[in-house]
């Protein structure tokens, strides 16, 4: 698509409307489910090759049992602090290794998918990497995907992998420190805590913050009672100023 | 300042900001005051300070507003946000924004009905060229007018009068307010000397001007100064910080008295990490070979011109990253204009363009605000308020630091330099 730059023309913008529901039920106890965790937080392996941070639709594969401290992210448009301290405000991946032990959750799939949505190119992501990770989760057997974003433009890029997720028939819920734009969006099921951008899994290093959103995002995958439903969840963290 | 160098809204942009510049122009209305609001990280509060945008305009009895905001993605959050509190207090709105592809709104609401796109550029995705998707008087004139349209739809403003009655206004119920005087030195020619002077339309600036500055912030690991003649950009240049005006206050707050100006010149700040070779920037940054990595003539550029006052800044590993590097760069940039400045101070020998401007009252005509939604994401990504110099930052106070709370500050202290962005 081509943008018209005619001097005077007038011109409609998009306005975005709210896709069609998607909604899969989930039908098993989380202790039986299978959980993978997707983020367009920007976060890949040290090894990897970074996102360009003016918009990139690819992705990065994660094998599960990376060592949190060989993950990093690669992303502009918010504060990277929060991130550079403890990736798990991102990407809880030590969180959820603690949660399958715990027996709270069933197993993590093998590897997750990782991207950088910050003002990424809607199509791309609606029509190639979305349905490229929900197929490879498909395939991995997952039951549950949770997903968060760092930027506005990263919400939706989020939103719109989690919603090729859900209908590829799995469960899934964005964890939104921007719910508005997760509403809009479509994502089949949104919890928000009060955090900011950056921090969506909770502050860096407070671990009983970051167990808790994760415990009661699934626990909304499971009792969710309808597409697009937001449940606000009583964690709030601000950055020091 | 905004997200990526292509919307980014520099100081030197606020200081001339088209749309103060058009509201100022109307008579048709009073421009009442602008209200500088800063977007947070958090969602809780750019849902709060929204709510206080909406308060104060409508305590300064707002008919109307225009919203302009350089940034989209999470910022169009707090950009709909305002326009809805706005709107719930029935004041209509037009908002001015980047859109093209990649800005789509993330989020809108009832109230969003009205946006000036500013994307210049026909792939519709950011570029890396500092400027080219600038807002710009033309723009601004398209939401002036179509503002003016809601406002007589809603029975706020006289129907246009027809061609044939050229009846001129009765400005009888106008009041001046605040006054700007504002002297405006013209510069012919930039070159370096033993020391810093300004003679006969020459600036003369000291070839180490800047070194005196370096010990003062560690984060710094070297700055160079160097002067770009009119129109010489064949040069690589590391990603821009920021351009400026060189002005001082003689007498008076800044947005009254007397205000010195240099025209000619324009500051220009860039940077670079050492050893990693790091370029600040948030959305793509803008290095490279000057003429491809500008748009002169914006109101945020220098013009072709122009001499170019080049401060390139070498920041220590991983200060390219950090607020404070990103404002230790900023102050060097000041101290170095300080120098300028003290010069600008004492020129009564020289010729000048005198200009006045008013904060006009018209209490018989529509009361129209602009809101600015300026970076106050923290970081390196930030917007400082009422620094002790026209275009400055020292003394200034940041955004974040004062969680975003919107300002309201009048037309000529925008245009007397009290906004200064940061990145």
């Amino acid at each position: 698509m081509k943008l018209t730059t005619k001097q005077g023309m007038q011109s409609e913008i998009f306005v975005p409307v709210t896709p069609k529901p998607v909604f899969t039920e989930l039908k098993k106890p989380l202790n039986k489910c299978k959980v993978a965790f997707i983020t367009a937080g920007g976060i890949h392996k040290k090894d990897q090759t970074p996102f360009n941070t003016s918009g990139d639709f690819s992705y990065r594969t994660i094998p599960f049992d990376t060592p949190s401290d060989q993950l990093m992210v690669t992303h502009g448009g918010f504060d990277n602090s929060d991130i550079n301290k403890d990736v798990n405000a991102m990407f809880p991946i030590d969180r959820l290794h603690e949660l399958v032990k715990e027996g709270f959750i069933g197993s993590l799939p093998a590897e997750t998918y990782t991207f950088m949505g910050g003002g990424g190119n809607v199509e791309k992501f609606l029509n190639e990497t979305g349905p490229e990770i929900a197929k490879k989760l498909k395939a991995q057997d997952v039951d549950i995907v949770l997903c968060t974003g760092g930027c506005g433009t990263c919400h939706r890029s989020a939103t719109i992998v989690t919603r090729c997720c859900e209908e590829a028939g799995m469960s899934c819920c964005v964890i939104a420190a921007l719910p508005p734009i997760a509403r809009q969006q479509g994502a089949p099921r949104i919890t928000a805590p009060h955090v900011p951008i950056g921090s969506n899994a909770g502050e860096p290093h407070n671990i009983p913050q970051q167990t808790a959103i994760i415990k009661e995002s699934l626990e909304w995958v499971r009792d969710c009672p309808s597409f697009n439903a937001t449940k606000i969840l009583p964690y709030e963290y601000r950055h020091n100023v | 300042m905004g997200l990526g160098p292509s919307i980014k809204m520099t100081t030197l942009h606020h200081f001339r900001c088209p749309v103060t510049h058009i509201l100022s122009e109307d008579s048709d209305i009073e421009f009442t005051g602008i209200i500088v609001d800063g977007v947070s990280e958090n969602c809780d509060d750019k849902i709060y300070t929204a709510k206080r945008v909406g308060d104060i305009a409508r305590s300064v009895r707002a008919d109307g507003a225009l919203v302009a905001i350089d940034g989209w993605g999470n910022h169009h959050i707090d950009f709909v946000n305002i326009i809805e509190q706005l709107g719930i207090r029935q004041i209509p709105s037009v908002g001015l924004s980047y859109i093209g592809l990649q800005g789509r709104l993330v989020c809108t609401n009832s109230f969003v009905d009205c946006i000036i796109d500013f994307n210049k550029n026909e792939s519709g995705y950011e570029s890396c060229v500092v400027g080219q998707n600038n807002l710009t008087d033309y723009d601004a004139f398209k939401a002036l007018g179509l503002l003016k349209n809601k406002l007589r739809k809603a029975g706020k403003l006289a129907p246009k009068k027809s061609h044939d009655s050229h009846t001129i206004s009765n400005n009888t119920k106008e009041k001046r307010l605040s006054k700007l005087v504002r002297k405006v030195f013209t510069i012919n020619e930039v070159s370096f000397s033993d020391k810093t002077y300004i003679s006969n339309g020459k600036l003369f600036i000291e070839k180490n001007i800047a070194e005196k500055y370096l010990a003062e912030e560690p984060r710094i690991k070297n700055i160079s100064v160097d002067i770009i003649p009119p129109g010489d950009y064949d040069r690589f240049v590391n990603s821009n910080l920021d351009f400026s005006p060189i002005a001082c206050k003689i007498n008076g707050e800044l947005g009254e008295g007397t205000t010195h100006l240099i025209t000619g010149v324009t500051l220009m700040l860039n940077g670079v990490e050492d050893k990693s070779g790091f370029q600040p920037s948030n959305i793509g940054s803008s290095e490279g070979i000057l003429k491809n990595r500008f748009t002169p003539d914006m109101a945020g550029t220098a013009a072709s011109n122009d001499y170019i006052l080049h401060v390139d800044i070498l920041f220590n590993e991983g200060e390219g990253r950090t607020s404070e590097g990103i404002y230790a760069a900023h102050r060097i940039a000041d101290r170095i204009a300080g120098d300028i400045r003290r010069c600008l101070a004492n020129l009564e020998n020289m010729a000048y363009k005198r200009e006045e401007f008013y904060d006009i009252m018209r209490p018989d005509k529509p009361k129209i605000i602009l809101v600015k939604i300026v970076s106050g994401l923290g970081n390196m990504y930030d917007t400082a308020m009422f620094p002790y110099e026209p275009g400055g930052v020292i003394g200034a106070r940041n955004m974040m630091g004062s969680k975003n709370l919107p300002y309201i500050i009048s037309p000529n202290q925008c245009r007397d330099g009290v906004i200064h962005s940061l990145l």
